[in-house]
């Protein structure tokens, strides 16, 4: 069920208020009922792979907690490890892995399973997976109560493009009873409707014209790539913020924080801040759970800069199964590398950089140098095959203006819409004492931008990962 | 790394510590619903405005409504010839022009960005009160690179309940636009279903052209022209199966059906990757139903000045005349054709059509 559709506010019509008058036990029943016809509203058998995940990392928590030595513990944790990872692997990697087997010549032909991916598994595995992982750190008691587990691993809002939230967060949450309250109302529905104003009025309006030169970059000038890119560079953004804001302004209602998935990315001054910024509850899973676990920072330089490139590269699989994630990870990676390589050297400070200026003029053009690498990755991420990639690159260096892209009238439509959102989150942010008249206001403009420019209702991005 | 993050959860946790349970604010439960009852009625209130505004709107700028609104209330009419097709024949077909080469009585159906199966839904409509016209021309952009604009709820909600049913029947078999729940639902707040008034306003804005056309007979005539520009490859979006269900429905009907493929910019269907293989159905489909005749006027392209375009493809008002006197000596001929082999004295004692 697509948070932008009509289906989806019948739901949460019919769900929010059973939700408020039910008592504790039976919330958890209704919401893991919920959760489970939301997500079978897209496909009913694969409904069952969200039940063994439930079974599996239940069992394992409940089996690592009780194991009587370290050493069967290790047993548990690797066994639900490599269950969680063998069903994202049937699913997501049989057919990568076994297309390239066939070209290098390991496999005479490369028989795809002829699998469709199931919605949101790469997110409800890194979920589960950090539950079992945490349990056999011992940062969390194992949940005993299956039902409460069940409702943390399918809860609806989160279900099948997170934010991926941690067992020792969300699971105490689910404990509690939460009654209606207003204040949650408000920041929820806000935050709610800037999502639906991010994805329907600005990621939407932009995807027409990003796929338009994705689908076919050969027949694009350098200048109708160079502006596709940076559409898609906000496009991703707004498509992907705006469903978190939804899912986190969903939980609110209901009572529940989730944490913030993304902090204003395309300010980050370093690659390293991008991604404190970027995904936030992906990259923290990383380094909680990849980094740290291949030793992280401790184990010398060398290793960390490897450590560092391999955490991206498996993180830029995660995303799907194709080289051009690959490349994409490779070079975030190496770019946190060469990042922390420079600023690990020392520097010899020069007698100007401490002038509120040079600060200015240094702080401008690395946030233009960052947001530009970030756009370069993004070729990788957006483009359908490494062909194309290449072909976005090769256009935009051999520059050439003009051509049908920019002589649409379309695309200074969607410039209006653009300035237009824009304008509308500059105004919300800027009532930072929250003036009563103007949130009403607000929330009006919001949902005029949304009737008035909203596209057509599309799949969000991240559905595919 | 994610300090901020941390620093985030600690004081949203403070905050439920706090009282994020009760009543924060000391407002009441029925306060509450007193605020949200509030909230719900500025809501509507403005949204309901804006949607009368762009009501009105629409009927100055928009290009389809008032015709649509035109087309869909005709009772008891009787037309010798009518025209259905996309923009290219909504602005290229002048239906006085030929009336007036004919002596005959026309009218253009064509809407901006119809898809067949819309001019089919359009042609069903116009029988069920109407009689049947002597010919049903249809004009196809067979170089046609982008899908159709989607279904028209205006055209939707004026057909009777059966045939929304069937359209909606036929659109499911399609690819593309759907008509569902949330369709319907949209589509009755005023502010949603004329929103496209607002892109009529943005183009006549920043566009020193008058964007606004001057329908006659169901023509859109427009007196600017503009640079084209070709672009590169493509491959067209035209469904043939469209076009089969089309003339499958006209033969039921006993309506003779022409398609005519109106003037393209010189040069442009070369770019058309497809052309050929949707050619070659056309003709297939004109060698095995004798009641779908086919012409194009595709070679025509450079009888056509520049200012005689409004852009790519499409004629502007000089352009149709020029274009519409084609046709007219097209039809003609059909019309004799056909007379002459249904009836050959109808065509010795009267004028064509």
């Amino acid at each position: 069920m697509l948070f932008n559709s009509l289906d989806f506010f019948i739901f949460l019509a019919i769900v929010l208020p059973l939700y408020f008058l039910l008592p504790l036990r039976a919330r958890q029943v209704l919401l893991v009922c919920a959760s489970f016809y939301f997500y079978m509203y897209w496909n009913i058998r694969y409904s069952m792979i969200l039940v063994f995940f439930i079974f599996l990392d239940f069992s394992a928590g409940y089996y690592i907690s009780k194991a009587p030595t370290q050493y069967w513990k290790r047993v548990g944790l690797a066994l639900s490890l490599s269950c969680n990872l063998g069903v994202l692997a049937i699913f997501k990697y049989y057919g990568f892995f076994a297309a390239n087997l066939q070209a290098i010549g390991l496999t005479r032909s490369a028989n795809t399973l002829g699998l469709l991916l199931p919605l949101g598994i790469s997110f409800h595995t890194f979920q589960t997976m950090s539950y079992t992982i945490d349990v056999y750190r011992g940062v969390i008691e194992p949940e005993t109560d299956l039902l409460r587990f069940a409702l943390f691993v399918s809860f609806f809002p989160q279900l099948v493009a997170g934010p991926i939230e941690r067992a020792q967060e969300l699971l105490p949450q689910l404990r509690e009873r939460y009654s209606m309250n207003w204040e949650n109302l408000i920041a929820g529905g806000s935050q709610m409707l800037n999502g639906f104003v991010k994805k329907v009025v600005l990621a939407d309006n932009l995807a027409p014209w990003v796929n338009q030169v994705y689908s076919a970059p050969s027949r694009y000038s350098g200048a109708s790539a160079l502006i596709a890119t940076y559409m898609f560079a906000w496009q991703i953004f707004f498509d992907f913020s705006g469903y978190s804001d939804i899912a986190i302004g969903i939980a609110r209602i209901m009572g529940f924080r989730f944490s913030q998935n993304f902090d204003a990315p395309y300010v980050a001054r370093t690659i390293k801040e991008f991604w404190r910024r970027w995904h936030i509850s992906l990259s923290s899973w990383l380094r909680d759970y990849l980094y740290k676990s291949l030793g992280g920072n401790r184990r010398g330089r060398v290793r960390t800069y490897v450590n560092l490139l391999l955490t991206m590269i498996l993180g830029g699989l995660w995303h799907g199964a194709s080289w051009n994630f690959v490349i994409w990870g490779t070079l975030h990676g190496a770019w946190l590398a060469i990042e922390r390589f420079i600023s690990s050297s020392p520097r010899r400070g020069l007698p100007f950089a401490t002038s509120a200026r040079w600060v200015i003029f240094r702080d401008t053009a690395q946030r233009i140098l960052v947001f530009h690498g970030v756009c370069f990755a993004w070729i990788f991420f957006r483009s359908r095959t490494l062909g194309d990639s290449i072909t976005m690159i090769l256009r935009i260096l051999h520059w050439s203006p003009g051509d049908t892209f920019l002589h649409d009238f379309g695309v200074y439509k969607c410039f209006t819409i653009i300035c237009l959102g824009l304008l509308y989150f500059l105004l919300m942010t800027t009532n930072q004492k929250r003036h009563p008249a103007l949130e009403w206001a607000g929330s009006a403009v919001a949902i005029l931008l949304i009737i008035c420019f909203g596209a057509e209702s599309k799949e969000f991005i991240y559905f595919a990962f | 790394m994610h300090s901020e993050i941390d620093t985030l959860n600690e004081s949203a946790v403070l905050e439920q510590e706090q009282g994020g349970e009760g009543n924060l604010t000391g407002v009441s439960f029925r306060g509450y619903l007193v605020r949200l009852f509030l909230w719900v009625i500025m809501v509507l209130f403005t949204v309901g405005t804006v949607g009368v505004v762009l009501n009105k709107t629409t009927n100055r700028y928009d290009f389809t409504e008032p015709k649509l609104h035109e087309s869909l209330t005709f009772h008891n009419e009787h037309f010798d010839v009518i025209y259905f097709g996309d923009s290219l024949t909504l602005e290229g077909f002048n239906p006085a022009v030929i009336d007036a080469d004919l002596s005959s009585r026309s009218y253009n159906f064509a809407l901006g960005g119809a898809s067949v199966l819309e001019s089919e839904i359009q042609l069903r409509h116009f029988l069920r009160t109407n009689q049947k016209p002597r010919l049903v021309v249809l004009g196809i952009y067979i170089n046609n690179p982008t899908k159709p604009a989607g279904v028209r709820p205006t055209l939707y909600f004026g057909l009777s309940r059966d045939l929304q049913s069937f359209y909606r029947d036929r659109l499911s078999n399609h690819s593309g636009a759907t008509i569902d729940r949330s369709f319907i639902f949209f589509n009755s707040v005023p502010a949603y279903r004329y929103r496209n008034a607002i892109d009529l306003i943005i183009k006549s804005a920043v566009s020193r052209d008058d964007q606004r056309p001057n329908f006659v007979q169901g023509q859109a005539r427009v007196s600017f022209s503009r640079q084209p520009y070709l672009g590169g490859q493509h491959e067209s979006t035209f469904d043939m199966s469209e076009l089969r269900d089309f003339a499958q429905f006209c033969r039921e009907q006993q309506l003779p059906l022409l398609l005519i493929e109106p003037p393209n910019h010189p040069g442009y269907s070369n770019l058309t990757s497809n052309r050929s293989s949707i050619l070659r159905e056309i003709w297939k489909l004109t060698d095995l139903d004798s009641n779908v005749r086919f012409l194009s006027f595709d070679d025509r392209g450079d009888q056509f000045r520049a200012d005689e375009w409004v852009n790519l493809n499409h004629l502007n008002e000089k352009g149709s005349v020029i274009f519409s006197h084609l046709v007219s000596a097209a039809l003609e001929h059909e019309i004799e054709e056909r007379t002459l082999r249904s009836d050959s004295s109808a065509k010795v004692q009267h004028s064509p059509l």
